[in-house]
């Protein structure tokens, strides 16, 4: 398995506080990997560690399979809390001045501003531009260079729903189409759902829980409650007639199921025939928002 | 690296401030030259470009550009996107370094320039007077600018805030002399440490007929300041976290 981004340990201390407590991440190539987490959580840190703003306290951070850092990093492209521009400068004489570092043919140019939405800007100053505008030039900065790893800390902050849907889509095109693996916090967790392969969980600087969108879509599923004269019975009974049903658990709201959801009237039958009296059907679900704030630990 | 200049100089050629200062240098050079001129002055051409770049104004516009251009990157955080691309904070610091050093450099063949020819269209060339004495003159006005270009960029560096880097340019005659003020009067040291200030060493090291200890004296200044304050500077900045 090829990897873009590893850390192995990652610490960062400010002073007394612990921004990030050994963290050790990975990032597949091709993925898109969402970083959950609240604010101050040490998102925005790791990051920072990553593309080399600031230096660990402890451990160490492995690009491109070892690739030597710097020569790494002229691979990613990023957009940090606040896109970086030249605020009296153009989008374009913004992308000529960065074009320059990365290599970019000044022809790609209009191209990238296409991209993001910003073709139609003409001379007005980016100092001029809504936070929105700000936002899709720093992604088109970031995009400059056509790098392989792309780092978005909260790229649709300040976008209205039509730039949220457009930047969504850049994203899962150039995942898709170019297999840009992508590194993205955000904060709209139903929007990063759209998108992320991979979540990370972070909470107090320490990196909670790596999970594969799969992974979570089992933990977030419709669950199924059934209150009976008889939990564990019954628990038994569901499990011997549908050996495949996964998770089956017993607590004192009742026996939980995690599958078979749409069973539940042949379920109360089978329950019913063997003598074990139903009182409840509940349908309940977890969203993604509830699994979060409680691996967050709130 | 070469990305990294090519970077920098597309930028300072699109940085208003170089061309307002650098046409405000000449404004304030040839004014003076056309006042003395109006005045029944008597000049030359080379004694009007050997003493164009010694003046407080120089200093003082220079600064103002160099804190500029310097804090550019840091107010606009663009500095971010420079050094997450993989570049280090060494290269970057050098590689702003000798582009201010080269805006300097062509701001001082600039004045030159326009002051020989405006004091010679005014009165003579003055050619006849060029010796070696001159031309180590020019050389060591160059060297002072260069180093004091360095010392600018370094002091910008360090604060990285456009408003205090100003100001601190334009005021460092100011805080220099009070600093050596109050040096003095502490520790009433037996050296005249004035004499070492850079614009000291600047307006001693003006028109044609400069003393060679003087000349000894700004050449050894220059290099001391030049890579003292490039030291300091990188060093402030080379661990700076962004």
């Amino acid at each position: 398995m090829e990897y873009v981004l590893k850390t192995y340990g990652l610490s960062k201390r400010f002073g007394s506080k612990l921004a990030l407590d050994n963290v050790s991440i990975n990032i597949k190539k091709g993925e898109i990997y969402g970083l959950i987490g609240k604010n101050g959580a040490g998102k925005t840190t790791l990051m920072r560690l990553a593309l080399g703003l600031a230096n660990p306290s402890g451990g160490s951070i492995e690009l491109f399979d070892g690739q030597p850092l710097d020569d790494a990093r002229h691979r990613i492209g990023a957009l940090l809390e606040s896109p970086c521009i030249y605020k009296n400068c153009t989008a374009l004489e913004n992308l000529r001045h960065f074009a320059i570092l990365t290599g970019t043919p000044k022809e790609k140019l209009p191209e990238l501003l296409r991209l993001v939405g910003l073709q139609n800007t003409g001379r007005k100053k980016a100092g001029k531009f809504s936070m929105g505008m700000k936002q899709r030039l720093g992604i088109a900065i970031a995009l400059l260079g056509d790098p392989d790893f792309l780092i978005l800390d909260e790229p649709i902050n300040g976008l209205d729903p039509e730039g949220i849907r457009d930047v969504r889509d850049v994203i899962l095109r150039l995942n898709r189409e170019c297999g840009i693996t992508f590194l993205i916090s955000s904060h709209l967790l139903d929007e990063l759902a759209k998108v992320v392969s991979t979540y990370g969980i972070i909470s107090h600087g320490v990196l909670v829980e790596e999970i594969s969108a799969a992974e979570l879509a089992a933990h977030t599923s419709q669950r199924l409650i059934i209150r009976t004269s008889d939990d564990k019975k019954a628990a038994e009974l569901i499990k011997s007639r549908y050996p495949d049903i996964g998770d089956i658990t017993v607590d004192g709201s009742g026996v939980c199921l995690g599958s078979r959801i749409g069973n539940s009237a042949v379920i109360n039958r089978m329950l019913n025939e063997s003598g074990i009296f139903v009182g409840e059907l509940i349908p309940s679900s977890r969203g993604l928002e509830d699994y979060f704030i409680e691996r967050m630990g709130n | 690296m070469s990305k990294l200049l090519r970077f920098e100089f597309h930028k300072l050629f699109r940085q208003k401030s170089f061309y307002i200062c650098t046409a405000l240098l000449l404004v304030i050079n040839l004014y003076t030259i056309i006042y003395a001129y109006d005045n029944d002055g008597r000049s030359t051409g080379l004694i009007c470009m050997s003493v164009a770049v010694c003046s407080t104004d120089f200093t003082m516009l220079f600064g103002i550009f160099t804190a500029l251009f310097t804090c550019d990157d840091y107010a606009n955080g663009t500095i971010r996107n420079i050094l997450s691309r993989g570049f280090t904070r060494t290269q970057v610091y050098f590689a702003k370094l000798i582009t201010v050093i080269v805006a300097a450099v062509i701001a001082v063949l600039l004045v030159w320039a326009a002051t020989f020819t405006a004091g010679t269209l005014c009165w003579r060339d003055g050619l006849n007077d060029f010796n070696s004495t001159v031309l180590s003159t020019l050389e060591a006005q160059l060297l002072l600018t260069v180093a004091a270009a360095a010392l600018f960029y370094a002091i910008s560096s360090v604060i990285a805030k456009t408003g205090a880097s100003v100001a601190v340019c334009l005021l460092i005659d100011l805080i220099a002399a009070l600093g050596i003020g109050i040096y003095t009067m502490l520790f009433e040291p037996d050296l005249n440490i004035a004499e070492y200030w850079i614009s000291e060493l600047r307006g001693s090291c003006c028109g044609l007929f400069c003393d060679f200890e003087t000349l000894r004296m700004s050449f050894i200044a220059a290099l001391c300041y030049f890579f003292g304050s490039t030291a300091l500077g990188y060093l402030a900045v080379c661990k700076r976290e962004y």
